[in-house]
């Protein structure tokens, strides 16, 4: 199996501080990855940086989806590449429906491309049916993005999105935060339908929770900036009986 | 500056006439005004022309239906001093919709009496595309009848300055104001609004949303002023001001004020500057859009909520100035990284 993202040696920092240190990750096309991690260990970081957001600063390592050098693209063009970044706190931008925004997404891949544009009735089938699976209904989709949204209709909307855009790596950063139980047997069961051999997600967790609807491939436990151990879901109950304390580093407990 | 030059210049004598009237004594006059003609190098600001169909202006509001609007357009070419005054009286229970369009790169100085009868619905829009050299002295009063409501629509998409003095009197109980100002500027041009509220009875409204996006040197300055009067009980009014710095040349200048002798009012004021949020930013590349993009959005975002409460008549004519105001900022943006 290939390998789709390829993180080595990954350190990076806010301002002066290190947060990622020498950290490693590999995940194969078409595999289910999840990162779990306390408080502070450098998980929402790691879905920043690797999206592009300008505050982080890589200070070594190297980044390739799908063999392209991925640090050395704009935010954008990692989009187009085919990475898509599920936000933790989804931004409202009132004024811009969500279907301005699909369209506007879907165009920017189609022209950087060189495909032909989807039409709006082939856009809003696309729409319809990821809604349908979603739960949302589609009048939400003419307000504004996020606009008065709920935290779990942010949430869903951002899996929307997600289904909608057909992304090679999708990277969900704590997606199931403030969902209740129904709510995030809605987004697995969205996330699951992506599942395809060409494609493959990254989940960022606190909890177990979320796995037991999407059961990946592998778990890593991230903790002080750096993958301290990995193996099959079977770890993630590990970690529900005994909590982090016994992957913390050397030195630290 | 000799006194022969003073009576040569047009711009000039109508600031003279300004300031011994002391009108606004605070308002600096900007160098360039003291020039004799418009720099080539500003850019242009978005022309306009009223659809086909309006009104004139002072044809009388007879009926309750929403009728085509009327139009009051004022020009003044370079070098000419356009002043007057308009008094209109809008009879009880109609409902209307005026337009006051500003345009030119002379000096316009106009005053306008307004008096809203008991239940009358007028919603007046001020559209302002002015060239580099123009200079606009607006002197506004505005009189709310019980049960009437003002809607008051300003956009200011110019070059050059513009000087509103905005005085609304909330004479009867339930009488309502509610005014919206948008400036998108860039250039060096200058826009200033005094408003000025008065809740003189009670269960009185009154709503001031202010929104600016500057560029360039542009300046927005804003004195929102509301008064409740002993009589104005039960008074529930607003002000909000956001502006969006896109330059560190640009400017606002928000002061939104309160004067309470009453005892039982709600009174929410408040004022916010910044600049394009970067986590929207980033949001929203993170997507695909294109950092021209995606700021261009962030602006629409910020400046339509600002249209959409205008009449569907007027909203068609007005928001593709706003939209051609708002692509040239998103162009200063690109042209200075």
């Amino acid at each position: 199996m290939s390998t789709l993202l390829d993180i080595r040696d990954l350190s990076v920092q806010v301002g002066e501080t290190p947060i990622l240190k020498s950290l490693n990750l590999q995940i194969g096309a078409g595999e289910v990855h999840a990162v779990m991690g306390p408080n502070g260990s450098g998980k929402s970081t790691l879905a920043q940086v690797l999206s592009g957001r300008e505050d982080y600063t890589v200070t070594a390592g190297a980044v390739t989806l799908d063999g392209q050098d991925l640090l050395a693209l704009e935010p954008e063009e990692r989009a187009i590449a085919g990475l898509f970044l599920g936000f933790q706190y989804p931004v409202e931008v009132p004024g811009v429906s969500n279907m301005n925004l699909l369209k506007a997404a879907v165009a920017a891949r189609a022209k950087a491309r060189g495909e032909e544009e989807l039409t709006a009735v082939e856009l809003m089938g696309r729409v319809r049916k990821a809604a349908d699976a979603l739960k949302i209904p589609v009048e939400m989709l003419k307000r504004g993005v996020n606009e008065g949204f709920s935290g779990g209709e942010k949430k869903r909307n951002e899996i929307l999105q997600m289904l909608v855009l057909e992304p090679r790596l999708a990277i969900l950063d704590e997606t199931d935060s403030g969902l209740d139980i129904d709510a995030i047997r809605v987004v697995a069961e969205g996330v699951n339908s992506l599942r395809a051999p060409e494609r493959s997600v990254l989940l960022i967790t606190h909890f177990q929770r979320l796995l037991d609807h999407i059961t990946p491939d592998r778990i890593h436990i991230l903790v002080d900036g750096q993958i301290q151990a990995s193996g099959g879901p079977e770890l993630a109950r590990e970690l529900e009986a005994e909590g982090y304390a016994r992957f913390q580093p050397q030195g630290h407990s | 500056m000799t006194a022969s030059m003073v009576m040569d210049n047009p711009r000039a004598q109508a600031l003279n006439a300004r300031a011994a009237r002391e009108r606004w004594p605070y308002t600096r006059v900007p160098d360039w005004l003291q020039r004799s003609a418009a720099a080539d190098d500003m850019p242009r600001a978005p022309q306009w022309n009223a659809p086909a169909g309006w009104q004139a202006f002072d044809a009388p509001l007879t009926d309750t239906a929403e009728t085509d609007p009327r139009v009051q357009a004022l020009h003044a070419a370079p070098g000419e001093w356009n002043a007057g005054e308009t008094t209109l009286e809008i009879p009880p229970d109609t409902q209307g919709t005026l337009v006051l369009w500003r345009h030119g790169d002379g000096v316009i100085d106009h005053a306008l009496t307004l008096s809203l009868g008991a239940g009358a619905q007028l919603h007046v829009v001020r559209i302002a595309t002015l060239e580099a050299a123009a200079t606009v002295f607006e002197d506004i009063r505005v009189d709310v009848a019980e049960g009437a409501q003002l809607h008051w629509h300003d956009y200011n998409l110019h070059q050059g300055l513009s000087h509103v003095d905005l005085r609304i009197a909330l004479n009867g109980t339930r009488a309502e104001s509610h005014v919206d100002s948008l400036s998108l500027l860039d250039g060096r041009s200058r826009a200033v609004l005094q408003a000025d509220i008065t809740h003189a009875a009670p269960h009185a409204v009154s709503r001031l949303t202010v929104r600016n996006a500057l560029a360039e040197r542009a300046r927005r300055s804003m004195r929102g002023m509301v008064r409740v009067n002993r009589a104005g009980q039960h008074t529930d009014s607003a002000q909000i001001c956001r502006s969006l710095l896109l330059s560190p040349q640009a400017g606002a200048d928000m002061r939104p004020e309160l004067e309470i002798f009453a005892d039982q009012v709600q009174c929410a004021h408040g004022a916010t500057c910044g600049e394009l949020d970067t986590t929207a930013l980033h949001y929203l590349r993170s997507r695909g859009l294109d950092l021209a993009t995606a700021r261009r959005l962030l602006l629409d975002s910020f400046a339509m909520p600002l249209l959409d409460t205008l009449p569907a008549s007027v909203r068609d004519a007005v928001r593709p100035l706003a939209e051609t105001a708002l692509a040239r900022l998103g162009d200063h943006l690109e042209a200075q990284v």
